[in-house]
């Protein structure tokens, strides 16, 4: 392999793992150096004492924290849906003699129900993982509560004052109908022309009222019931079902 | 080379090399070669550490019409460095003493 097999190869792997671009460039920069300070006859030596590409970038990228293959990372949904208790085992400390010391205590009676115990104790861990998960979400929204209570806070307001400007739309309608009609009645005997116009726009007025009053409570009623809903789906979203089976 | 050389002996060591003369990582390497089996890909994790540590810093100097990295040791890299020799004396002196039973019955 030489420089340029080397530098391309080792520039390959190293992208588009999460290593910062100047990490990149200095890596690359530094080889190349080595290359060319080697001199230009030795480049396949060099490429020989350095190793391979990939293993000089999986260093690099372990060297920056980035774990690219290997041991995977700990995945908490992993752990509270995966049934296998050894995997599970895995994930949490990679250690498989854990099984034997959770047993422990159970060693001194130890009968065939020593499955049952193990089962148990697997639920148990599940539960206790569920819950665990639980805990970090509700630290999660604890801490992050400056930012989404201002965001919910106004998110409520502007829904209710949506609420109260369609229904104060219709209560005036209907107080302005009923107070055209009276006014326009008592008009009706002093200035006949412009009681009979005001008896119209407040009939009109009436008319209307009773035409959307129904439609429009019974609007405001479903878009409130649908935003308690969304408020209860999102909270069983973040908490798994187990949650919402407590909450209801 | 039947011995390990651990991290903190090689940042030691390339501090020293870098001490007695501002360098590059090739040459570096090339000094250490005396000493103990390392490749330039070993070096450059350590490189990189002391430079994070503060305890080297860089400057790019033009060679043959391209830019070479040298180091240079800061004057923290100094102390670190004066530290590291105590210590590794004091090591060698305690391995000594086991190995090459020296100092015993004294």
């Amino acid at each position: 392999m030489n420089r340029l097999e080397f530098l391309t190869s080792l520039r390959y792997c190293l992208e588009n793992k999460g290593l910062a671009q100047s990490e990149i460039n200095d890596a690359l920069s530094y080889y190349e150096e080595i290359f060319l300070d080697a001199g230009r006859d030795r480049e396949q030596e060099v490429s020989q004492n350095l190793g391979s590409p990939e293993e000089v970038a999986r260093q690099i990228l372990i060297d920056n924290g980035i774990h690219v293959d290997g041991e995977p990372e700990y995945k908490m949904d992993d752990v509270i849906k995966n049934d296998g208790f050894k995997n599970r085992q895995n994930a949490q400390n990679g250690n498989p003699s854990f099984n034997g010391s959770q047993g422990f205590e159970n060693a001194e009676d130890f009968t065939p129900a020593g499955d049952g115990y193990r089962y148990n104790s697997n639920q148990y861990n599940d539960d206790q993982a569920k819950r665990n998960g639980n805990l970090t979400k509700f630290v999660l929204i604890l801490v992050t509560f400056p930012i989404w209570v201002p965001v919910a806070a106004v998110a409520f307001s502007l829904t209710v004052a949506l609420f109260a400007v369609a229904f104060s739309l219709v209560v005036a309608l209907g107080a302005a109908g009923l107070g055209c009609t009276v006014g326009g009645l008592a008009a009706l005997f002093t200035v006949p022309p412009v009681g009979i116009c005001v008896l119209g726009v407040g009939l009109i007025a009436l008319g209307l009222f009773g035409l959307i009053v129904i439609p429009v409570v019974k609007m405001i009623f479903r878009a409130g019931v649908s935003v308690v809903n969304g408020c209860i789906s999102l909270i069983r979203r973040v908490f798994g079902i187990g949650g919402a089976r407590d909450n209801g | 080379m039947g011995f390990p050389v651990s991290a903190g002996l090689l940042d030691a060591m390339v501090l020293s090399v870098v001490n007695k003369e501002d360098t590059y990582g090739y040459e570096i390497t090339q000094y250490l070669r005396r000493a103990v089996d390392v490749s330039e890909s070993t070096l450059y994790p350590v490189l990189r550490r002391l430079q994070k540590n503060e305890l080297l810093e860089t400057y790019d100097k033009e060679y043959m019409g391209r830019n070479r990295r040298y180091y240079r040791v800061t004057p923290k890299g100094c102390t670190a460095l004066t530290e590291y020799r105590a210590e590794w004396s004091q090591h060698k002196n305690k391995v000594d003493s086991i190995l090459m039973n020296e100092g015993e019955e004294q």
